[in-house]
């Protein structure tokens, strides 16, 4: 608003005529966005109000207005409370080792897929790893459920085929729960993820590859001179956007696979939101949760981006 | 490209090896399935891989595809992604135009603040409380209207419509047409392509989500597939699908057989429209990566 009248300073009689003409213009268009702004306002801007019972002790009878204040006592609670600490810890745990394995892997399949020169064997590729990535959770769980069953799955049979060991159950053993998610989380999630770099490279100019081959550049050498750094920029954006994910652990993944034998190493915070929220009721204590859980995705979020630009001199952010 | 030498050839091979076995590391768990839900109950009970089946047996089919409780559920899936897509792509385009316009005031504060939301949201308990205050729960609407206006989603749209050329729509201005007319008329017409690409993405994400069923239906009635497939898949309860009273325990499929059965019926639909999901998606992923 503030350069739109400093635009238009030098006229300033017709400036506000000029105004309300504009908004008279555009009627028609801000009545196309009413459908959109008012599910915007009732379901995303009214929760972000309702945060204030994490403030509060919410009883129903009362409501979220008149409820009275708490101050901080559920932020207190949530630092103080063993559990909750766990709870966290399992989330950044979980998120962080996603994020390690999970950055770099389609990263390589997309190098990998770009070597390829075979057609057929590129797409086919392709189509099949692309696929879990439209499979639901509760279905993927269940396949896994399968696979590593005690009785009969394929991936205890190979391992007791090695060490002879029997009966191994590996979805309730504490010691290799994470690595399932994380496994899973990757085959689930690779294929799809290397799309984005898949369309970065084809944008690559084929006469920096010709170049390179006359200079006696070899394969290796032209991914790590010219592929690679093609997808920086890109690379740079995706981690900022994961760091802002980083206590978003996966709701769907972890509810479906958890069982109680795991639940210490397992249960993140969006599954403990869910259980003490919708299922216990303690609205306003979840409520704390889920604040600090937002929270910290935005300022994560807001300071990797800061630092991006700061070490690459404003080239690099998402925005 | 020539130039081979033998380290290039290495390289090459270690590439289409390592590929060669992530497919099949991909691929396996889907076969897997689809021959457990085929097989008879002594094959489907012996340990090992299941790479193929000599008998060919539909039963777990039949069973699950004769319950009522499936067709109900399905029908249920079906409705939310059918009319929650047809919502979405509707109020995604109708939003992303006024919002196309760079000259519209208060553009910018208007498109910030949708942008927000991708940054931070009210989280789960709140965002609960405001639907059920609406009354909205044992609803389909709470299933759908969340998630009809997506940011993520009018961004892409929007940046889409900013690259149709401005003459298309002049002639229309001078004939008359209002703003709503040449969106209606012309807008989404011109927006096929990118209406496609929101589609396929909003029916995945119905058909597949999971949270917000298990939160906001309570009603039995009203739950949809991916809830009955918890409990059959993850909780086991799937005796409701083995009839034992058939012909014996002899013939009747095993559990796991019911379960790769169920888990086929309710993927076929995605599996159907997958084609077009690897075509559209990919072109949607192109239009994101457009700097808005």
């Amino acid at each position: 608003m503030k350069n739109n009248s400093s635009m238009v300073a030098n006229a300033p009689n017709i400036s506000k005529k000029l105004h309300i003409k504009d908004i008279a213009k555009y009627k028609m268009l801000y009545v196309m966005l009413i459908p959109g702004v008012l599910c915007l306002i009732l379901f995303q801007y009214l929760p972000m109000a309702g945060i204030m019972i994490a403030f509060k002790d919410y009883n129903l009878s009362e409501g979220i207005l008149k409820s009275p204040w708490a101050g901080m006592k559920h932020f207190y609670q949530l630092f103080s409370n063993p559990t909750s600490i766990q709870i966290i810890s399992n989330t950044i745990i979980i998120s962080l080792y996603k994020l390690i394995f999970g950055l770099p892997a389609p990263i390589i399949l997309a190098l990998a897929l770009n070597e390829v020169g075979n057609h057929y064997f590129k797409k086919l590729v392709q189509t099949i790893s692309y696929l879990p990535y439209f499979i639901s959770w509760v279905i993927v769980a269940g396949m896994i459920n399968n696979i590593l069953s005690p009785n009969g799955g394929i991936i205890p049979l190979i391992i007791s085929s090695v060490t002879g060991e029997k009966n191994i159950s590996l979805m309730t053993e504490p010691k290799v729960f994470r690595s399932i998610l994380v496994i899973s989380h990757l085959w689930k999630e690779t294929g799809w993820s290397s799309v984005l770099y898949l369309a970065a490279l084809s944008s690559i100019d084929v006469t920096q590859y010709e170049a390179a081959i006359i200079d006696g550049a070899n394969r290796m050498q032209r991914i790590i001179h010219i592929t690679l750094p093609s997808l920086y920029s890109l690379i740079i954006t995706v981690t900022i956007l994961a760091c802002g994910n980083i206590l978003n652990a996966g709701f769907d993944q972890v509810f479906n696979m958890q069982n109680s034998m795991v639940m210490e190493v397992s249960d993140i915070i969006d599954t403990y939101v869910y259980r003490i929220g919708i299922v216990q009721m303690s609205y306003s204590f979840s409520s704390a949760v889920g604040l600090f859980k937002s929270l910290t995705g935005l300022i994560m979020l807001l300071l990797v981006n800061f630092v991006s630009k700061k070490l690459t001199n404003e080239e690099s952010g998402i925005w | 490209m020539k130039s081979n030498t033998l380290g290039d050839k290495v390289v090459l091979s270690i590439v289409y090896f390592t590929l060669f076995l992530l497919f099949l590391v991909t691929l396996y768990p889907f076969w897997q399935v689809l021959i457990l839900s085929i097989s008879s109950r002594k094959e489907a009970l012996t340990m090992g891989l299941h790479l193929s089946t000599k008998e060919v047996d539909f039963t777990a089919y039949k069973q699950v595809l004769q319950t009522e409780e499936f067709w109900l559920y399905f029908k249920n899936s079906i409705v939310r992604v059918v009319v929650g897509t047809l919502l979405s792509v509707l109020m995604v385009s109708l939003t992303a135009y006024p919002l196309s316009k760079s000259d519209l005031p208060f553009n910018k504060t208007i498109t910030s603040l949708f942008l927000f939301t991708m940054m931070f949201s009210g989280g789960l308990i709140p965002t609960y409380l405001v639907i059920k205050s609406l009354k909205l729960t044992n609803t389909i609407w709470a299933l759908i209207l969340p998630y009809s206006a997506s940011a993520y989603n009018i961004i892409i749209m929007r940046n889409f419509l900013r690259s149709i050329p401005g003459e298309l729509t002049e002639s229309a201005y001078i004939d008359g047409a209002n703003e709503f007319q040449i969106w209606y008329k012309i807008i989404l017409p011109l927006s096929k392509p990118a209406m496609a690409t929101i589609a396929l993405w909003v029916a995945v994400v119905q058909w597949n989500a999971y949270l917000d069923v298990l939160i906001y239906i309570t009603d039995r009635n009203k739950y949809v597939l991916p809830i009955i497939l918890r409990r059959v898949l993850i909780e086991n309860q799937s005796s409701m699908y083995i009839s034992n009273d058939m012909s014996g325990v002899i013939t009747t499929p095993t559990e796991e057989t019911v379960k790769s059965a169920l888990i086929m019926v309710s993927t076929l639909p995605i599996v159907a429209v997958y084609p077009f999901l690897q075509k559209y998606f990919t072109k949607g992923i192109m239009l994101g990566a457009v700097k808005g």
